[in-house]
């Protein structure tokens, strides 16, 4: 602990393992100066949001090391119809409706479409799925 | 007692492991008869070797394997996507870090009679799927993926789990297999808790962070 302090080390942190379709491995890890009881209610928070974050920066870094994407995986049936919704500005709650599957479902199925999309935000897939002719513009 | 062990500790747990793959050359070949990889004794496939992680059920002692589940990434290689691919929509797997996969569920009556003699083969599931419950509430997994036979779901039910099916498929064996949702929150948890009579958690170390844990 006392070498790492030297180098400005914090005493807290999280490390978030990554494994991708082609059997790559990687892993994120974050320091934090912030005490064990604040960083616990902040990791609370950003957890799943982090691990979002670990998978752009993977997916970057491997466009970093060969220079192109990985071919974009297939998305289901499910996934476009969810991500067709959400371009026409529909919520997860009126999509459930519109699809008569929970919400949850809804969410499930926009959590993979994303982050097949390259792991960004869903505003980001929408403009993706659109550019690659998956969903009607 | 309920463990959650990752491949940096395997080699501190190989005997409840092996027993682990003991159990599940019983279940899945010689009861299910399922095309499952065996040699000898034991059942393991490829993707024991991607380092999952196993939740296992054993006695206080650690040394007698009770049950067991195996998680999977959905970010990498599993079962569902390269296996039981045809049990989801239009054959299309589901990917992202907060979904994972259970596989390979398996319960040692014989150790379960022994150890908890109150409790039936599918209570023991339930309790190995409500420290599943725990441990993704713990890593901010918010899905489980899972395949099984249309029975399972009154087993599931009982525990107090909705599993969603969203797909199923026939020619795996006698009984079509489906694709399940299960979506991990507090209210699942507490769900669970009732439907199974436990008022404490199953892992140790995992009470802190969780919201809306009260006992």
């Amino acid at each position: 602990m006392g070498a790492a302090r030297r180098f400005g080390l914090g005493q807290s942190g999280y490390s978030i393992p990554i494994v991708d379709k082609r059997h790559r491995r990687a892993l994120l890890s974050l320091n934090s100066h912030r005490a064990t009881e604040a960083w616990q209610e902040h990791l609370a928070n950003y957890k799943v949001d982090w691990h979002d974050l670990a998978h752009l920066v993977h997916r970057k870094a491997l466009f970093e090391a060969f220079g192109e994407h990985d071919p974009l995986p297939q998305l289901g049936p499910r996934e476009i119809e969810c991500l067709t919704w959400t371009a026409r500005g529909k919520e997860a709650k009126e999509i459930a409706g519109i699809l008569r599957i929970s919400e949850h479902t809804v969410r499930t199925y926009l959590k993979s479409a994303r982050h097949k999309l390259g792991g960004g935000t869903l505003s980001h897939a929408v403009s993706q799925a659109q550019r690659y002719h998956l969903i009607a513009p | 007692m309920f463990l959650t062990i990752e491949a940096d500790r395997y080699h501190a747990y190989q005997h409840l492991l092996f027993h682990m793959h003991k159990t599940r050359k019983v279940v899945f070949h010689d009861r299910l008869q399922w095309d499952v990889p065996v040699t000898g004794d034991v059942e393991i496939d490829k993707y024991d070797r991607l380092g999952p992680v196993y939740l296992i059920w054993c006695d206080a002692s650690a040394k007698q394997f009770i049950g067991s589940m195996r998680l999977l990434p959905t970010t990498g290689p599993t079962l569902l996507d390269e296996v039981f691919r045809a049990t989801y929509p239009s054959n299309v797997s589901l990917s992202a870090p907060s979904i994972w996969e259970v596989t390979r569920t398996c319960v040692d009556d014989a150790a379960l009679a022994l150890h908890h003699p109150e409790k039936t083969p599918a209570m023991a599931f339930g309790m190995i799927m409500l420290a599943v419950c725990e441990w993704c509430l713990l890593h901010g997994v918010e899905t489980i993926v899972t395949n099984y036979e249309p029975y399972l779901a009154r087993i599931y039910r009982r525990a107090g789990v909705e599993v969603v099916e969203i797909g199923r498929a026939e020619g795996y064996g006698r009984y079509p297999v489906c694709c399940g949702m299960v979506e991990i929150s507090c209210k699942l948890l507490a769900r669970m808790r009732r439907a199974l009579d436990v008022t404490a958690p199953l892992l140790t170390g995992s009470v802190a962070g969780i919201e809306g844990y009260a006992a």
